[in-house]
């Protein structure tokens, strides 16, 4: 009864061709005399059997087209990324920082017109209305 | 063969689309069939299979011929195919034996081509594809590659990283399970 547990065990890998010469030949004559093991071969096998019964599939008569497709569309993508997008994408960035680079300077210099224009007044006495002013617009601007 | 697949792998790395139609051609149909009876969903399978050579073909450049192109492929198509049924795109798809006959979903090839055959041999196969969705995950895996795909024990063992005897184990146990399922068609 061990003897037919462990022989069971192994009856899928005897069907697969998966045991060695040693361990096949002695399941094949355990089941020369064991019966019960015998029907549990045929069923085994009869699953084998109903399993090869499934018909194959075939794929879609544009399944290859498309799938070589994807991957040229992707290869070119991927091209594009590498050798334009990237080098484009730096340019455009650095033209980006060049321009607000100067863009901020001439920004700066907008920013103080009366700043600018009031410096030409600044000989005012010390601790004149003028004087006063001036420095509180100059605070201001700071 | 293997070698030639390697081949291929550096021609497809260097952009030629005529090698990776090659590659298509050679292993479509075996991709196919493989996620199809992993998933029950057609289009699903079909899905899977373009992701796969899609991926295949991404990495070419990366690819290193340490093991079988075709385990490695494999490894792919059954990551996928797992990852599809967790993220339950599919199950939502799953339908009864009688639905999926309604739906035609199987194209049988009969050499007998009587109705009452054809509806017989259509009720089978939905029934023998359910019993197989219906086995869990490692043991579906490793009946699948060893029926359908050709793969020795050995090679499932490595490409599941268990040993051969776990793997041994599991088709016994799969082809049990189906027994048990299938009796009144035995």
């Amino acid at each position: 009864m061990k003897d037919c547990e462990e022989i069971r065990k192994k009856l899928s890998a005897f069907i697969d061709h998966e045991l060695a010469p040693l361990e096949r030949s002695l399941i094949e004559k355990h089941l020369q005399q064991c019966s019960s093991c015998r029907q549990e071969e045929i069923y085994l096998r009869k699953i084998t059997d109903l399993l090869d019964s499934v018909p194959d599939e075939s794929p879609a008569p544009a399944f290859t087209l498309k799938t070589v497709h994807r991957a040229a569309s992707w290869m070119q993508c991927d091209y594009v990324k590498e050798h334009l997008f990237r080098p484009a994408v730096a340019y455009v960035l650095s033209a980006i920082s060049l321009v607000f680079y100067f863009e901020a300077g001439a920004l700066k210099k907008r920013a103080y017109p009366a700043y600018r224009h009031l410096r030409n007044f600044d000989d005012f006495p010390p601790e004149s209305l003028s004087s006063i002013y001036i420095g509180l617009i100059q605070e201001e601007y700071k | 063969m293997e070698e030639s697949e390697s081949k291929i792998m550096s021609e497809i790395a260097e952009g030629n689309l005529s090698a990776f139609r090659e590659l298509v051609e050679r292993y479509q149909n075996t991709l196919l069939n493989y996620a199809y009876r992993y998933t029950g969903d057609r289009a699903a399978a079909e899905d899977i299979a373009q992701e796969v050579f899609f991926r295949v073909f991404k990495s070419a450049k990366d690819y290193q011929p340490l093991s079988s192109f075709k385990t490695w492929l494999f490894t792919i198509a059954t990551n996928l195919c797992l990852n599809e049924l967790r993220d339950n795109r599919i199950f939502r798809n799953t339908i009864d034996v009688f639905e999926l006959n309604e739906a035609g979903f199987v194209a049988l090839v009969s050499t007998r081509t009587s109705p009452e055959r054809e509806t017989e041999n259509r009720e089978l196969s939905a029934v023998l594809m359910k019993a197989i969705r219906s086995l869990p995950e490692k043991q579906r895996v490793a009946l699948l590659l060893h029926k359908y795909s050709g793969f020795s024990y050995l090679a499932i063992s490595l490409m599941m990283s268990c040993s051969v005897s776990a793997v041994e184990s599991l088709i016994h146990r799969a082809r049990q399970s189906l027994k048990n399922q299938l009796s009144s068609y035995l």
